[in-house]
């Protein structure tokens, strides 16, 4: 298996993690039972679909021909449907069929890699017995009982199957709160950690889903945290949320800021701007020393 | 590192990377290097990412792009006609040989199996008498044994025996999957079905007949079936006791070569189906329908314990050549 071992083997949550070939951790979502089932019931009714035309076909057909070219025709168009249509079709497409296409699914190998024809070969073998044979109940436990849904044709062929359409697409530039912009433009930020930052980030992307006591208990002590970092204090009646996006979007002005003028030195060869960020000068010899907003003392949001 | 900073300086190149994935059929020879190097680019960028730990939603985004221009990057398709000359001067021989020990035993299990159920039905009269009425055994015996080779036309019946063989080893094969048993069902049924046959014909004196029809076609039909299960046992087996690797991966590993062995076996059935519809029930000279039985499993032989073996010892494991990557086990 692709899983690293040890502490590194919990990703986010605790999915298990595909590891490509080039050694980069994926995080993506193996598909649930749920939803391969759904899938399949796609495929199934496609598969159904198709034999039934097949049948009225042979049968019209057969009339000129003997018992046993009839039988050879139905068996390997029965073969041809159940087995030939999945691995064609996943060997063409690279893991999908129809169904996984309508649910955005594909088929990788346990290294994220795409499936091949023997691997799609040796789960629609499979299929065969534990979803056609045994209606099913093979496929439905073992997809149950295994952390990534696999079924028993994915062990023999060494694949998973994986969501492939991406949750969010992340668009998620935080604005800031125009009534602190000013505040923000003069505030010293540099004792700010990535890590503190980086919690308030989350805090702030999560705000949607949080209940809205753990919005205000986890604002208070996050916005504590920043705080601590960051000088003057914001002006009295800022909310956590408020706080902590004006700091996180400043911090991101400032960035850009520095990361424009290295920029314009590389190409232009300015020797002027390399010196810091103006904004960050100002702040630090415009403040004063104010006393730290301590805990409670936030404004509780509206909402 | 600010992420937010981050993702904006590298976005145009994500949603390049993106518009490059989605036209993969149709990019010229720069836009196929450019793909190459913003997948190596972006994979970086996931690694960054994700080691900051600090948004998941983000790692999740990069690692469907990744995974999708990787499948891109890499999931060319081999030519295909190397491609089936290699399965079937080094794969599929390699994996016979490899899996030798497996079909021999289960091919002399199971004949020993038919023999002595044969044996049985030959030496005991209640036995037959059990099996049918003695008009049923004699019309068997006479007729029915015989005509079933010359019943329906010889394309036909090779079609119809070539495509039930080939579906049942198939079926036997993979069966071995849920550990052995069901490919051990199928072997002793079919085994008990030659000896029922075997023990008839025997116990009416026309064992020489019973031979010379069933030799000709049965020594590589049968063969072929006592691989496919033979690959199948192997598969349970793996299951049961997988060694130092782990328990799944192992049968991963085995699985992939033995449903190359499924593939080669249809064409193999293939000729035994073109001996049983063409040669068994037409061709009337005795020693001569056996002799072109006989030159098939010697032909079928050599291509196992000549071409297989040199091959195996090339160091063909008969796996696809982009198995699945997996960490390396002790042992």
């Amino acid at each position: 298996m692709a899983y690293p071992s040890g502490a590194n083997g919990a990703s986010f949550g605790d999915q298990s993690a595909l590891v490509t070939g080039d050694a980069v951790v994926l995080d993506l979502r193996p598909a649930g039972f749920a939803t391969r089932m759904a899938a399949l019931l796609i495929d199934m009714a496609v598969q159904v679909a198709a034999l039934a035309v097949g049948i009225v076909l042979t049968t019209l057909v057969a009339q000129g021909l003997d018992a046993a070219a009839t039988a050879a025709v139905n068996l390997a168009l029965t073969v041809l449907v159940l087995v030939g249509y999945p691995t064609a079709m996943e060997s063409l497409t690279r893991g999908r069929s129809l169904g996984k296409m309508a649910l955005g699914l594909r088929v990788v190998g346990t290294d994220g890699s795409p499936e091949r024809f023997r691997q799609a070969l040796g789960r629609a073998l499979t299929a065969v017995v534990e979803i056609w044979l045994l209606s099913g109940v093979v496929a439905l436990f073992s997809s149950l009982i295994n952390r990534d849904g696999r079924r028993v044709g994915d062990f023999v062929a060494g694949t998973m199957v994986v969501h492939e359409r991406a949750a969010r697409r992340p668009d998620d530039a935080l604005p800031m709160p125009p009534h602190l912009a000013e505040w923000a433009r003069a505030a010293e930020l540099s004792q700010l950690t990535t890590e503190t930052a980086g919690m308030a980030r989350q805090y702030l992307l999560r705000f949607g889903e949080l209940t809205e006591q753990s919005r205000y208990q986890m604002g208070e002590r996050i916005a504590d945290l920043v705080a601590a970092a960051v000088s003057p204090p914001p002006p009295p009646g800022t909310t956590p949320p408020d706080f902590l996006a004006a700091v996180l979007a400043e911090r991101r002005r400032r960035e850009e800021q520095r990361l424009a003028e290295r920029r314009a030195a590389a190409q232009g060869g300015d020797p002027a701007a390399g010196s810091g960020g103006p904004a960050a000068a100002q702040g630090a010899v415009g403040q004063q020393n104010g006393p730290r907003q301590q805990g409670g003392s936030w404004q509780r949001p509206p909402g | 590192m600010d992420l937010d900073v981050f993702s904006a300086a590298h976005r145009p190149e994500w949603e390049r990377l993106d518009r490059l994935v989605r036209r993969r059929r149709r990019l010229d020879g720069p836009e196929v290097d450019e793909l190459v190097e913003l997948y190596q680019r972006v994979s970086t960028h996931l690694s960054l990412v994700r080691s900051s730990g600090q948004d998941p939603a983000l790692v999740g985004y990069l690692s469907g792009l990744v995974a999708r221009a990787r499948s891109a990057v890499t999931g060319a398709h081999e030519p295909a006609w190397r491609d089936v000359t290699r399965f079937f001067t080094e794969t599929f021989p390699a994996v016979l040989y490899r899996l030798r020990w497996w079909w021999i035993a289960a091919g002399l299990g199971t004949v020993a199996f038919s023999a002595a159920v044969a044996g049985w039905i030959a030496a005991n009269p209640r036995v037959r008498s059990a099996i049918g009425t003695p008009e049923q055994i004699r019309a068997y015996v006479e007729n029915d044994f015989a005509n079933y080779y010359v019943e329906h036309p010889g394309a036909s019946f090779a079609a119809q025996v070539w495509t039930n063989n080939a579906w049942a080893a198939t079926q036997a094969l993979i069966l071995g999957v849920f550990l052995c048993l069901p490919t051990i069902y199928v072997l002793a049924l079919n085994g008990a079905n030659l000896g029922v046959g075997a023990g008839l014909m025997f116990a009416s004196g026309k064992g020489d007949i019973f031979l010379g029809l069933i030799l000709p076609h049965g020594l590589l039909e049968l063969t072929a079936v006592f691989v496919a299960a033979g690959a199948g046992l192997k598969l349970g087996w793996t299951l049961i006791a997988p060694g130092p690797r782990p328990r799944l991966r192992a049968l991963g590993d085995e699985a992939r070569p033995a449903i190359a062995v499924a593939l080669g076996l249809v064409l193999v059935l293939f000729v035994s189906g073109l001996i049983e519809g063409f040669v068994t029930g037409w061709v009337h000279i005795t020693w001569l329908r056996i002799g072109i039985g006989v030159v098939a499993e010697l032909l079928f032989f050599a291509y196992v314990f000549v071409l297989g073996r040199a091959a195996h010892n090339r160091g063909v494991t008969g796996d696809i050549a982009t198995a699945p990557q997996a960490a390396p086990v002790a042992g």
